[in-house]
């Protein structure tokens, strides 16, 4: 297979029409090529047309349950939040998207806490022998009021934030938040979009 | 010539064959390629490595067969891989100890070779494109693990991808592999076309590069050998370095059939977004999680980006760091290198001996482990349903979310706490009731106690009072012979007193039906338990006994979905597993 130097024939300046063919085999072929790229390439690339559909906060209230449910001894309960959701192709009624931490402190006061972490977006859960919240994957540690708070044995505190407070409000007796998600890694809230 | 003619007849068939397609001579350079210094077991990896590619497409070719890529249908078909096909085990443990063993193999090949110098020139191009099949390697394992829709791919890829996005320029990046704002059904088939389409492809391809840039240069014996001792001893490949690629694949096949065998592939409890989960990755990516862990606040990029950046372009410049012609690598090469891949193991040993000490891991690891076999066994009980529910784990989970159960459990710390719900519907259970409403985990505590007088007949007469009432929910009792038996003595035994005739038809007169306790028709069976969790205190269920507004009895649930509230009926019928 190996070309042999002494072989080749003498370089002849290419004919006219040589020069001719070489460039249309490549402008043809190149043209080829883009066609068959170009569509497919696009439906890949769809969901960069597609940022920003759904940006910021939800507009609608989810609601976690009747205000009863929470005993005011500002102690955190994780609450699943649900939400009616459009998965691409899929819409279900009520999937869990996610858990808020709430606080109950007085008969109307709340703290309500995203439970995504925001340092790489795992499930923050509270830490009763602490009196903190923690994250079980990098060790990402809050206090009670959601602000960073060193790790109790001195291990590294990840996180960039403190956790993403959710805003809430009181409707027939019933406690509702509207569910948002921010961009992990980041020391500012950029809502998910 | 022989009195038979077939073999020369073959022969010349072959010879036929040769002619046309030229396999001889093709086969005979690959048969006759010189190792130098002759066969060693030195050089099995990269052998062994296209063995194991090879059984990855082999073993996923058959599991694609069985997958769906959706997030209602991933973890179901997942399942019934693993449970229900012919060695759908088998082939899924392969598959998944198989990327351990694809990226142990190309440590171990990558360590080799840098030490016999195999990327000093002209082999340079080779190296870089092993550092690239490295990398696609890893990227078969971070997409293959999302595939099951499980809690362990799910929460890990929640991370790879908070990475990803946080990357400078990451978002696009983010976009493309997620589908969209969150993980959900795009990322799973955008996951499964580059895990099963683009990646095989494009490794494929790199790894014919590989291969024939391999056979261009040659085996590069060891820097420290004599050439012409090299030369003298050296071997075809065949038969001598070929038999120690096979023995040493079938022992890498012989350890993924018995980890498969005795560890299993696992599949953890569906993914669930709202669940807590001590997430980790792969074990092979624990190095890059504990660098997560390091750095603090603005210097986490230094973990996620700097650091693995570094390292690949590290990898890259050997064969610029270090020019020279032969020898054993430089210092300049040899130290980082060592400190990479000993850091690598350091960090993922770190990693496990933290976790090995961290209570709340091992809790919560312990707490995965009964997830998964409980969502295992629910779906085995009871199926699951079009919207890729475990049907029974889900009604669970309301049992919980709702708050049934902070006054259906054994440890309630208030006064009143109602009835355990385990074994609900069954004969056992509804044979303690008769004998003893009015026990702890029954009625006892309950505003409903002492309404009930026990069944103090014999046990037989007991057991037939327990099939006829079982029959009455549709359900066929354990002993159907002894219902009529069963409806005798409720008409003969005083429960007519308060309880009105459960064989009454639809349209009987108010007066039938007038009676204090519970109306019996359909007891326990699918509309009468509805209707009992939809308003408990209707006099057709307890309002008769207490009142229909007296606050002990079971609230109404008006916020109960149809969906719930199916939910709930199926998982009560079902025994209410787990309410224990």
């Amino acid at each position: 297979m190996k070309a042999d130097p002494s072989h080749t024939p003498p370089a002849d300046p290419p004919s006219p029409r040589r020069r001719m063919s070489r460039r249309a085999a490549i402008g043809v072929s190149g043209l080829l090529g883009l066609a068959a790229v170009a569509a497919p390439a696009a439906l890949f690339l769809d969901p960069l047309r597609r940022r920003g559909d759904k940006a910021g906060a939800a507009e609608t209230w989810t609601g976690l349950g009747a205000v009863s449910r929470f005993p005011e001894d500002g102690r955190p309960r994780a609450v699943i939040v649900t939400e009616d959701q459009t998965d691409a192709w899929l819409s279900r009624p009520g999937v869990a998207v996610g858990h808020a931490l709430v606080r109950r402190t007085g008969p109307a006061e709340f703290t309500v806490h995203s439970g995504v972490c925001p340092h790489l977006g795992c499930s923050v859960a509270f830490d009763p022998a602490g009196d903190r919240f923690r994250c079980p994957c990098h060790r990402s540690s809050f206090a009670l009021d959601g602000e960073l708070t060193p790790n109790p044995d001195g291990a590294p505190n990840p996180a960039p934030r403190g956790l993403d407070p959710l805003e809430w409000r009181l409707r027939d007796g019933r406690l509702e938040v509207r569910w948002v998600r921010y961009l992990p890694g980041l020391p500012d809230r950029i809502p998910v979009s | 010539m022989a009195p038979d003619s077939r073999p020369s007849r073959l022969r010349a068939f072959a010879d036929a064959a040769d002619r046309r397609l030229g396999h001889r001579a093709l086969i005979a350079a690959a048969a006759d390629h010189p190792v130098p210094g002759g066969a060693r077991f030195a050089y099995v990896f990269g052998s062994a490595l296209l063995f194991a590619f090879g059984l990855q497409a082999l073993t996923g070719i058959a599991l694609a067969t069985g997958y769906s890529p959706s997030v209602t249908d991933a973890w179901a078909s997942v399942h019934h891989i693993q449970h229900h096909l012919t060695l759908g085990w088998l082939v899924r443990g392969i598959h998944h100890f198989g990327s351990s063993a694809m990226v142990v193999l190309c440590v171990l090949h990558m360590t080799q070779v840098f030490f016999f110098g195999a990327w000093r020139a002209p082999r340079e191009a080779n190296w870089w494109l092993g550092v690239v099949m490295l990398l696609l390697v890893l990227a078969f394992g971070l997409t293959g693990y999302l595939l099951p829709w499980d809690q362990k791919g799910y929460w890990a890829t929640q991370v790879a991808m908070s990475i990803t996005g946080g990357a400078p320029g990451g978002e696009q990046l983010q976009a493309l592999l997620q589908g969209g704002p969150q993980a959900g059904n795009l990322t799973l088939t955008r996951f499964y076309a580059i895990h099963v389409l683009l990646l095989p492809a494009t490794l494929g391809a790199l790894t014919l590069g590989h291969v024939s840039l391999f056979r261009r240069h040659g085996v590069t014996a060891s820097p420290k050998a004599d050439p012409a001792t090299l030369q003298s001893r050296a071997e075809p490949f065949w038969p001598y370095q070929w038999l120690r690629d096979a023995v040493f694949a079938l022992i890498v096949l012989g350890i993924l059939i018995a980890l498969s065998v005795w560890v299993g592939a696992s599949l953890e409890a569906p993914a669930d977004p709202a669940g807590a989960y001590e997430a980790r990755p792969e074990w092979y990516f624990l190095f890059l999680f504990q660098l997560l862990r390091i750095f603090e606040g603005p210097l986490l990029i230094v973990g996620t980006v700097v650091i693995p950046g570094l390292a690949i372009l590290f990898l890259l410049a050997v064969p610029l760091l270090d020019r020279r012609t032969g020898g054993l690598p430089a210092p300049r090469v040899a130290v980082p290198f060592v400190l990479l891949i000993g850091g690598a193991m350091a960090l993922t040993v770190y990693a496990l001996a933290t976790d090995r000490a961290d209570v709340d891991f091992l809790d919560g690891r312990a707490a995965a482990d009964r997830d998964a076999l409980q969502a295992h066994r629910l779906a085995e009980a009871g199926g699951i349903d079009a919207s890729g529910r475990v049907v029974l784990l889900a009604g669970l989970q309301l049992f919980h979310q709702k708050g049934c159960v902070s006054c259906h459990a054994r440890e309630v710390e208030a006064d009143v706490h109602a009835p355990l719900l385990a074994g609900y519907g069954t004969e056992a259970r509804l044979d303690r009731f008769l004998r003893a409403p009015d026990a702890r985990e029954l009625f006892g505590l309950t505003p409903l106690r002492e309404e009930m007088e026990p069944f103090g007949g014999p046990d037989a007469d007991r057991a037939a009072l327990v099939a006829w009432l079982t029959s009455l929910s549709g359900r066929e009792p354990s002993n159907p012979e002894r219902t009529a038996r069963g409806r005798a003595l409720f008409d003969g035994s005083g429960c007519t007193d308060c309880h009105n005739d459960p064989d009454l038809r639809a349209g009987a007169a108010d007066w039938e039906l007038d009676a204090a306790g519970p109306d019996l028709r359909g007891f326990q069976g699918y509309e009468w338990v509805r209707g009992l969790l939809r308003d408990a205190g209707h006099p057709s269920w307890f309002g008769g006994v207490v009142g229909p507004d007296d606050e002990g009895v079971m609230p109404a649930f008006p916020d109960l979905s149809d969906d719930e509230l199916d939910l709930l009926v199926r998982w009560l019928l079902a025994g209410a597993p787990g309410a224990d």
